[in-house]
């Protein structure tokens, strides 16, 4: 089947809320910080695919982990990007525990758990802390086997931002993009809907996928790509249904105003192929075959920058054969690896 | 600028013509003439003192349109020789949207007059309703082409709820509007039901559209707020996109099942996607849902209707398909946004909208939900 699969979006988790503590530097090894777990969204009934649960904390364990992706659903290279705690107020203690998550996953999951080397890494800062994000970005950049930088979707302000510009700096100086994902339920955040805080999981889990549209806008409009011109932004959980209606009102809307931004020199739907990546999962499709697919993808050069995204080991888990029906053999190669080939480095030449 | 007026005293001799265009969103202002602040209720005239802005002139708003400074609003030419703001003048509103540009109906929806106390809001919208009324509905309707919105805020439901009986018998009143800003409640909530009962009593659509991007009007988005009026208003649709899911998950449409909301200037492409991932998430968490008994896209193609400005200045044929793969002929309906400068005109808009929907668009589904008559008198030099 149409080559590589690389899975863009894997959660692994430590065993149980103690083990990050075996990581922690010594001075902030007594702090009290919460888990990773959504404290107050979790999904009714539990936030992991059902069949996971029992055998330790689902997505714990590397070697199970390495059964369901790489042996039942033909996974060639994962992409881990361990979730954090959002945004700590304390920001120092934030990033110590981003620096904790960064030897445990180097440790627990590149190397012990890696004897087929099929496993990538990402590389979690603290964006409230621009200096400590740039030092982690220096100290884990060379490591062959991290592959990006992860930072939380829950954010304090859009991640176009001038202040950001050094973190997204360091990653472009090291080759690697940037992802902005859903991060741990347990910092400062605001209400997750423009609309408050919702009411029920449903409309929490449907609306937090369209949170991205934010960032991106913005990505697109302050002088970002002016300024880092490397820069590749991943948005790992997805949303990308949503892709062609905002941009085509930002494509809009640039025209009517661009003498406010006049660094955005072409439509910024043009900035996509090059700078933006999007997790792709079932829930960011069409429905069967209510709209033609080849056309939809084709639209607004989605095919150019979706990739497969499992999702492991949450409960709206994706396996391989849920994305391709009815696209092309070359809309297929992009989703399963070429799109992610050309933002991850050395997942492609080292995966076979 | 001539007075438009009906042929004659007796209007039986008028010549009709049939209602081929309506345009759902229009937005006037009041006239400095028109004495604005007696439209206040009892013992408020002293307190709805003007804002800092109202005193200065200068805009307030914090994301700026094009030469914000110069023409606060409206497009160039809407202004009009009696001076006020972009259509402030009922008169010549009516010359240049009805009888130049050719709509048949115009439905007037007033913004801003949202406030951080929702008593002073409440005595607002109250002003806006009285001011509406007797300026645009009565005395500058002799055409009866004009229909007015009930503004109301939602964040006094029970308030709310009086204001649209006290305007529910009024001919010219064909919908409910309130703003989707600042939420105290997101649509689905509950406690908006008082709203929701009293509009559907009187077969009311209830309608929100922005009501300014000043910024005590504003809330703080998700992740943070966008930095330039591109970004900022390109993300709009998401917060009519968040009103939508409460509205179907915390079930209204199920508690309403002869509501009908109206979105107003936000985009409607979305919304095919939107119902995508409803109807997902519903099909594998229905346990959670037992309100939610129908598939959250059935509620929207049955209860929901969006306006069609600002279309996209896209790729014409790409739009189109799109358009068609949303298949919402029964839930869209034209309208201009005059006189703002994102208006749109009629004969660009119909390019871009697949001519199979023309009728629907123009004019069929606006009558329908609005219970709006089939013709109108004929204005002079239309």
């Amino acid at each position: 089947m149409s080559g590589l699969l690389i899975d863009a979006a894997v959660q692994p988790f430590c065993r149980d809320g103690r083990e990050i503590y075996d990581y922690m530097d010594e001075v902030n090894r007594d702090r009290g910080f919460p888990d990773v777990e959504s404290q107050w969204y979790q999904a009714p009934g539990g936030d992991y695919d059902e069949s996971l649960y029992g055998k330790g904390y689902p997505g714990s364990d590397p070697e199970i982990a390495s059964r369901h992706l790489f042996e039942d659903d033909g996974v060639d290279v994962a992409i881990l990007n361990p979730r954090t705690r959002g945004n700590l107020p304390d920001f120092q203690l934030n990033t110590a525990v981003c620096s904790a998550s960064n030897r445990w996953l180097a440790h627990r999951w590149l190397d012990e758990g890696n004897p087929h080397g099929r496993f990538r890494g990402t590389i979690r800062v603290n964006p409230e802390d621009v200096p400590g994000s740039v030092a982690e970005i220096e100290r884990w950049g060379d490591h062959p086997l991290m592959v990006q930088v992860g930072v939380p979707l829950q954010s304090r302000d859009l991640y176009g931002r001038p202040r950001f510009y050094p973190i997204w700096a360091a990653a472009a100086e090291a080759g690697l993009p940037i992802c902005i994902s859903t991060n741990g339920g347990a910092g400062l955040e605001y209400p997750p809907t423009p609309t408050g805080h919702a009411r029920t999981y449903s409309q929490y889990i449907a609306f937090m996928a369209y949170n991205y549209v934010y960032h991106l806008l913005n990505i697109l409009t302050e002088p970002l790509f002016k300024e880092v011109p490397g820069a590749v932004f991943v948005f790992s959980d997805g949303g990308a249904e949503q892709l062609t209606p905002f941009i085509w009102k930002l494509d809009t809307l640039w025209l009517g105003v661009r003498d406010q931004t006049p660094w955005v020199d072409r439509p910024p739907s043009e900035y996509l192929k090059d700078h933006v990546r999007l997790g792709f999962s079932r829930l960011d499709k069409p429905p069967g075959d209510s709209v033609p697919i080849v056309d939809w993808l084709a639209q607004t050069g989605k095919e150019d920058v979706v990739m497969y995204a499992s999702n492991y080991p949450f409960w709206w888990r994706n396996h391989p054969d849920d994305l391709y029906e009815g696209t092309t053999k070359e809309q297929t190669e992009k989703v399963r690896w070429r799109n992610a080939g050309e933002v991850y480095r050395g997942v492609t030449a080292e995966a076979a | 600028m001539s007075t438009i007026e009906v042929s004659g005293s007796d209007r039986t001799r008028t010549k009709e013509v049939d209602v081929r265009w309506v345009d759902a969103d229009v937005h006037p202002l009041p006239h400095p003439g028109d004495g604005f602040l007696g439209y206040a209720p009892d013992g408020w005239r002293d307190r709805l003192a003007p804002r800092g802005h109202e005193i200065s002139g200068v805009s307030a708003r914090i994301l700026d349109q094009p030469e914000a400074n110069k023409a606060p609003t409206g497009k160039v030419d809407s202004y009009s020789p009696r001076g006020g703001p972009a259509c402030s003048d009922p008169q010549f509103a009516a010359q240049q949207l009805l009888v130049e540009t050719g709509m048949d109906i115009g439905i007037l929806l007033p913004m801003g007059r949202d406030h951080r106390n929702p008593d002073y809001e409440h005595a607002l919208k109250t002003t806006v309703n009285n001011w509406l009324a007797d300026i645009w509905l009565d005395q500058h309707n002799q055409h009866r082409r004009w229909r007015g919105s009930i503004s109301v805020t939602n964040r006094e439901p029970e308030l709310a709820a009086r204001e649209i009986e006290r305007w529910a018998g009024h001919p010219m009143m064909v919908q409910v509007l309130m703003s989707p800003q600042r939420p105290a409640y997101a649509f689905g909530d509950p406690k908006l039901d008082p709203i929701y009962e009293a509009a559907a009593r009187h077969r009311l659509p209830v309608a929100t559209h922005l009501m300014a991007n000043l910024p005590y009007e504003n809330s703080i988005k998700p992740v943070g707020v966008g930095g330039h009026f591109s970004d900022y208003i390109s993300a709009w649709g998401l917060i009519l996109a968040s009103h939508l899911m409460s509205l179907v998950f915390d079930g209204a449409f199920d508690r309403h099942p002869t509501l009908k909301v109206v979105f107003v200037e936000g985009g409607f492409l979305w919304v095919l996607p939107l119902m995508w991932r409803m109807d997902a998430i519903w099909e594998a968490r229905r346990s959670e849902l037992p309100w939610v008994k129908r598939r959250p896209s059935e509620y929207v193609r049955d209860q929901v209707y969006f306006t069609t400005q600002p279309l996209d200045d896209v790729d014409t044929r790409e739009e189109i398909a799109f358009t068609r793969w949303l298949d919402m002929a029964a839930n869209l309906i034209f309208a201009t946004d005059y006189p703002h400068w994102t208006y749109d005109d009629p004969k660009w808009a119909l390019r871009r909208l697949p001519k199979e929907l023309h009728p629907r668009i123009q004019h069929e589904n606006a009558t329908e939900l609005y219970g709006l008559p089939q013709t109108v008198p004929a204005l002079p030099g239309a």
